[in-house]
């Protein structure tokens, strides 16, 4: 199994690696690099000549936008990363790593609110749409599932601002925090999570639908398998062989799912973010994204593609842990 | 239900009536002849019948009707055009409320504001154009530029419709080439292959999608074809899916005993391929399209809302939803603008999940229902 993790850890590096090369060479190729943007208007003025411009280029790495020239840009970001250095942000004029840090803990919080919200729902739900099934409560969740599954994220955010904020007044606008609130932390806590309730329920309304069918299905295919009938024949009450029997074998590929949400946990929404101003990760890079701040987008991308990497090798090694049938292959 | 065998009949040639010809009984005892009632159904009739069973399809299959005539026929039975703006002026009336003191005591003025523009923007839904005896109806209202809300609806739903399905089918194409290629020859073929599948899954697409919406801007494309070179981008990213599915298939195929009969015949492996090994991989093609017709409208959407879709003359529903976002006027108080586009969204990428998921199930032989 060792063998195994670190043949699949060298080939993500791999594939990290090429991925960043690729990522590098499209943001160069962006017509409006990061200065000339910022000086677009003393540029359009005469105030800044071109010798001026071309100086602040090279503070920032930019001057040479040739294809050795991204090249060489590369390799320096490069080696920096395996110095541990990912740079600092021309944006917010902070280490990568720490305006990371700090952003993204309001998306996770966000994010495992909803996630427990999903978990508590769905599961539950879900077994009981498949142990009744074609019944009015499988309709109902089916239906249901289907129409969150559909919801644009944006959507769900805008009905909701305008269904509790505007017409009911009952949670505020947008914003992670009343802007001239002053209190104790308790009440600051408080306060912010009033403020992350909507957006907690638009995650949750537009992902809930895929757990709940996938535990659905899971559901029902244990429910056929030789050993639920062995339990039904041993005279055990439908209780104990629905809660004891196919919960427990439909929560394998429900807990390996888990290990794979690590991504959307920490990488922020980048569009829900935005409808709510949460200053969480997600709208930091948007921003950083329009501006073209390399090294944060730089940054950004590569944390979330190495989580990304994780979360699927933590969900294989859960599967094998969890499920004895499961062998490597390769 | 009336009982009866079904019995599976190999798929007849397309261009063939897709109903098995079935004996027809003259009379009323030669059908009690065939009382067994043993029936022939072919694989397409049988999933026909499967897929009609389920009213959830029914209802998708409705739904995805209603889009279809509302965005490509609707735009002739109304009287207004995606751009046109309705000059036929409006007067607003607004009434201000002012304190005044005198003579030692408080008095409220209300003072009764009028003020005539040349466009009717913001008008409410049932409302006519005010263009004397030719006056046309806005059905929604309009919008704050003062165009007909219903038809943009409609354009809309054109745009989304046409895109999603030219997306999917640009990179179910694609991944079925590759996807093929892969399963078939193995070795080095699915090892690049495989990689490049790999290393597309890596990439996050909506900031690479960001990016080359601001370095299409920055080489000068017209905003109005822009969407058409983002989406076709989007195609590039999105074969993965397709191609992994094709490529499984096939390796599971590959190693049947009609696979090892077309060998011993001598075929050529691009006749083995697209005649013997692709048709068997359309049903899960067929239900993995539909669901990505879902989801590329989504992402329609998504772009339209960041302002990278279509430029703001021509309609689309993720930018009229976009527009409740940049102006709290318009999403407090002008909801026709907005709700009805969102809903549409809703309904599209609704249809395509109905249908769909009742294509699964239809075409899924384990299934007995």
């Amino acid at each position: 199994m060792v063998k195994y993790i670190v043949k699949r850890v060298l080939y993500s590096a791999l594939i990290l690696l090429i991925v960043s090369m690729l990522l590098y060479l499209l943001i160069r190729l962006l017509p409006m690099d990061y200065v000339e943007q910022k000086f677009l208007s003393q540029a359009q003025q005469g105030t800044i000549n071109e010798e001026e411009l071309y100086r602040i280029k090279a503070l920032y790495g930019l001057e040479d936008s040739s294809f050795a020239g991204i090249c060489r840009g590369y390799w320096k970001w490069l080696v920096a990363v395996f110095q541990g250095d990912l740079g600092t942000s021309f944006l917010y004029n902070q280490p990568v790593t720490e305006v990371i840090s700090d952003h993204m803990w309001i998306s996770f919080g966000i994010a495992l609110a909803a996630f427990i919200l999903q978990y508590a729902i769905a599961i539950p739900l879900g077994i009981k749409a498949a142990t009744h099934q074609y019944g009015a409560v499988d309709y109902t969740t089916t239906v249901l599932a289907m129409i969150g599954i559909s919801f644009p994220s944006f959507f769900i955010a805008i009905l909701l601002i305008k269904v509790f904020s505007i017409d009911l007044g009952w949670f505020p606008l947008q914003g992670i925090q009343d802007a001239d609130f002053t209190g104790t932390p308790l009440e600051l806590f408080g306060n912010q999570l009033w403020h992350i309730i909507l957006p907690m329920l638009a995650i949750t309304i537009v992902s809930i639908g895929g757990l709940m069918r996938h535990t659905r299905t899971n559901t029902l295919e244990v429910l056929n398998q030789d050993y639920i009938r062995t339990a039904r024949a041993k005279g055990l009450s439908e209780r104990t062989v629905i809660y004891k029997h196919v919960f427990r074998n439909t929560m394998v590929p429900i807990v390996t799912m888990m290990a794979g949400v690590i991504p959307s946990l920490f990488g922020g929404m980048m569009i829900l973010e935005q409808v709510f101003a949460l200053p969480g990760i997600g709208q930091i890079a948007y921003r950083a994204l329009s501006q073209g701040d390399i090294p944060f987008i730089m940054g950004y991308n590569m944390f979330i593609a190495i989580l990304t990497v994780i979360g699927t090798l933590l969900s294989d090694i859960t599967y094998m842990i969890v499920d004895p049938r499961i062998k490597i292959t390769k | 239900m009336e009982e009866f065998t079904e019995e599976i009949i190999p798929e007849r040639a397309p261009d063939q009536p897709e109903l098995a010809p079935e004996p027809q009984p003259e009379t009323p005892e030669e059908q009690e002849s065939i009382a067994d009632k043993v029936r022939i159904i072919s694989p397409t009739r049988l999933v026909l019948k499967r897929f009609f069973r389920s009213k959830l399809s029914i209802v998708g299959l409705c739904m995805f009707l209603f889009l279809l005539l509302f965005s490509f026929i609707g735009p002739l039975f109304v009287p207004w055009t995606e751009t046109e703006v309705d000059y036929s002026g409006k007067t607003t009336t607004t009434i201000v409320s002012v304190e005044t003191e005198a003579d030692g005591e408080v008095y409220t003025v209300y003072m009764v504001e009028e003020f005539t523009g040349s466009i009717n923007n913001h008008a409410s839904a049932f409302t006519y154009s005010n263009e004397g005896e030719n006056s046309r109806l806005h059905l929604f209202g309009t919008d704050e530029n003062g165009r007909d809300t219903f038809v943009r609806l409609m354009y809309g739903g054109r745009m989304s419709l046409m895109l999603s399905f030219l997306v999917v089918i640009i990179y179910t194409v694609i991944g079925v080439i590759l996807g093929g290629l892969a399963g078939y020859f193995g070795k080095w073929v699915d090892m690049i292959i495989m990689r490049i599948v790999d290393i597309l899954n890596c990439i996050p697409s909506l900031p690479i999608l960001l990016i080359v919406g601001a370095i299409l801007d920055g080489v000068g494309i017209d905003q109005a074809v822009r969407i058409y070179y983002m989406l076709g981008f989007l195609a590039l990213l999105s074969w993965t899916g397709v191609a992994r599915l094709v490529r499984g298939q096939i390796l599971f195929l590959r190693e049947q005993e009609y696979i090892v009969a077309a060998e011993a015949l001598g075929m050529s492996p691009m006749r083995k391929i697209f005649h013997h090994l692709v048709p068997n991989v359309m049903p899960q093609l067929i239900v993995s399209m539909t669901l990505g017709l879902g989801s590329i409208i989504l992402y329609e959407a998504t772009l339209s809302f960041l302002g990278l879709g279509v430029p703001i003359s021509m309609a689309s529903w993720g930018q009229m939803v976009q527009r409740a976002t940049q102006n709290t006027e318009i999403l407090s108080y002008y909801t026709m603008e907005w709700l009805p586009a969102g809903i549409l969204i809703v309904l599209a990428v609704l249809s395509f999940n109905f249908i769909g998921d009742g294509l699964r199930d239809a075409l899924d032989p384990k299934m007995k229902r």
